[in-house]
């Protein structure tokens, strides 16, 4: 019996952009779970530095010994900082999320990573901490930056040295923070800055970013 | 962005053809356990070419004189063309009543197995003939299955399934499961009435329409494709007989198969070219009007795209992992290892998971309509993953070896 190719042809758009769309949907929802995950992981982060900043007013106008307080909430704020990071680079890698949830996650998360950057300034100069930290400015599909990412990233199961690590996206200049930080350091092209001191372009191998650490 | 609507649109496409030809199998499965009674005994001759194939054809005329089908009704001839081994001496020791060996001179420029066909076509007994080549081997109910078949006069051809000749390394198993969901695909190619590819396992063919239509071409690299394009340009039918199932040999090696895909896939260039006005013709169908136009405008454009897009990233990505693996080698394994999490998947991951379990099920469709039980799960695994962009990969290739040679004759 012969088929009637028009009516299975038919048949066969019809299943299809039905499949296709619940598809769009169940991903959707699943974009929308996962950017609301980041998107609570950031206002707990941002509740916690709030947090911080307030015990440090309290302990200021009030007497007490901050550093011993807040040094522990720096480790804590440094694991997380460094999950955000690596999330916030998947979506931009696999351009999952609208530019408008992108850009806003993105733009909350370099903020508060220079707000996190203050409060080690502020660390190692008041209580005599010597925190490492590492400002890594990075293009996006760039294999330098990429190699570089990995070096970085290899210090997450490095037992001896645990620098605080902080991505920054270079071309970003719309936050006018991301801006400041690149005007600051003189930053023209994929580098690191350890230390706030020391800027290096990419690739640093980490033998040589070591030789620089306290 | 681009990226992803390209990547998009090309699911769309795939899960639109995927659901189309699972609907064709559904509507066709009582098709398929059809077995035709066979009314008459036509005459058929058996056109075997081989060049330097003494160590095969022993085994494929044996298998011939095994048929079911009466004695004086079946004759055998052997064309050695142009051999410079002891063909000739090894196929004359076949030589019987039913087996008669005629060496063919193949001039420069032609194909070797069309040339000698063709000449062997005018002296032909049969009213049928078939196409074999030197490794194959037939069924013993081959005849019975497929002759039955030309009751429909409009009918040109008969094609069987065909099976890998016991498979021995991995790559022969890849391509026993590629022919097997082969034999299925043509079955559902001509229940939409666009088969247009046939192979050289024991085709038969209506004697007088095949030299009426010209016999093989013999400037053609794939002359069995040439002649299912010409022969539904004239308007005839290529039936495929799934229940016949006859064996071949297969490329061993991962050079061998590259030589014979590119032979194939330029073969297909040729052949799509030549005929191109079928191409959005109504008078030839479905196969004019969708099947040939989706195939060139469609199929080999997303496989250039897909093999390009994945060389480039893939090679980008081994030279980063390569950088890092020297940089952080310890860090680099770890992470290597780790099991990807909920946040790495996506919708696009979702319905390339779709894709695979409908590859899957088709694979098991085949497998259950040629009569075999789950076999080989690695290779079907990667039959329906890697396999399939590596042979997308040869609508590439064999299109750069046709601009090199096209720059060679200028």
């Amino acid at each position: 019996m012969a088929l009637k190719k028009k009516y299975l042809l038919l048949i066969s758009l019809i299943l299809t952009i039905i499949i296709f769309s619940s598809g769009i949907i169940v991903g959707w929802t699943f974009e929308k779970y996962k950017s609301d995950v980041i998107y609570y992981e950031l206002q707990y982060n941002e509740l916690d530095t709030e947090s911080y900043l307030t015990e440090q007013d309290f302990l200021d106008n009030f007497g007490g010994d901050k550093c011993a307080l807040l040094g522990k909430r720096v480790r804590d704020i440094q694991i997380t900082t460094r999950e955000l990071g690596y999330q916030l680079n998947k979506y931009d890698n696999a351009d999952t999320l609208t530019p408008q949830d992108s850009d806003y996650l993105k733009r909350k998360y370099f903020i508060f990573e220079t707000r996190f950057l203050n409060i080690i300034q502020q660390l190692n100069q008041d209580c005599n901490t010597s925190y490492n930290t590492i400002l890594f400015f990075y293009d996006i599909d760039d294999v330098n930056s990429e190699h570089q990412g990995v070096i970085l990233d290899s210090f997450s199961i490095d037992e001896l040295y645990n620098p605080i690590i902080l991505s920054i996206d270079r071309q970003y200049t719309s936050e006018p923070v991301v801006d400041l930080l690149i005007t600051h350091f003189n930053i023209s092209e994929p580098s690191i800055v350890i230390n706030t001191e020391h800027v290096f372009p990419a690739v640093v191998e980490k033998e040589e970013i070591v030789k620089h650490l306290n | 962005m681009i990226n992803e609507l390209i990547f998009w649109a090309i699911s769309f496409i795939f899960l639109f053809f995927s659901i189309f030809w699972l609907l064709v199998l559904k509507l066709s499965e009582k098709e398929f356990t059809k077995i035709p009674k066979i009314k008459r005994f036509p005459n058929v001759t058996f056109i075997i070419p081989t060049r330097n194939g003494a160590d095969r054809i022993v085994r494929t005329v044996n298998a011939l004189l095994k048929l079911d089908y009466p004695k004086d009704k079946f004759d055998i001839i052997i064309a050695p063309n142009n051999c410079t081994d002891n063909t000739v001496e090894v196929a004359k020791a076949l030589e019987n009543d039913q087996v008669r060996v005629i060496e063919v001179r193949v001039p420069k420029g032609k194909m070797g197995k069309a040339y000698a066909f063709n000449q062997i076509l005018k002296i032909a007994k049969g009213e049928i003939v078939a196409s074999l080549d030197d490794d194959s081997i037939v069924s013993p109910n081959a005849l019975r299955l497929m002759v039955p078949l030309f009751e429909d006069e409009n009918t040109a051809a008969v094609v069987p399934s065909y099976k890998v000749y016991k498979p021995k390394n991995f790559i022969e198993r890849l391509q026993y499961i590629e022919y097997l969901v082969a034999s299925v695909s043509r079955k559902l190619l001509e229940r939409v009435e666009s088969l247009f590819i046939l192979h050289g396992v024991c085709c038969l063919y209506d004697k007088d329409i095949l030299i009426n239509a010209g016999g093989f071409d013999e400037k053609s690299i794939t002359e069995d494709m040439e002649i299912a394009l010409r022969l539904n340009k004239l308007g005839y039918d290529v039936k495929f007989q799934l229940n016949c199932v006859n064996y071949t040999e297969v490329p061993n090696t991962l050079p061998k198969l590259h030589r014979q895909r590119i032979r194939w896939t330029r073969g297909y260039y040729h052949s799509l070219f030549k005929h191109k006005d079928m191409l959005f013709d109504q008078k030839q169908g479905f196969l004019g009007m969708f099947m040939l136009p989706i195939v060139i405008f469609v199929a080999a454009p997303i496989a250039m795209f897909t093999t390009a897009y994945f060389v480039y990233s893939g090679l980008k990505t081994l030279f980063v992992k390569l950088l890092a693996f020297y940089s952080a080698p310890q860090y680099s394994v770890a992470k290597a290892l780790e099991l990807p999490t909920y946040m790495s998947v996506n919708s696009l991951y979702i319905l390339l998971v779709v894709l695979v379990i409908i590859a899957l099920y088709l694979v098991y469709k085949a497998l259950f309509y040629m009569s075999e039980n789950w076999k080989y799960t690695v290779a079907v695994l990667l039959f329906v993953t890697f396999y399939q962009s590596f042979l997308a990969a040869y609508w590439t290739m064999a299109a750069l070896y046709e601009l090199v040679n096209a720059r060679k004759n200028w």
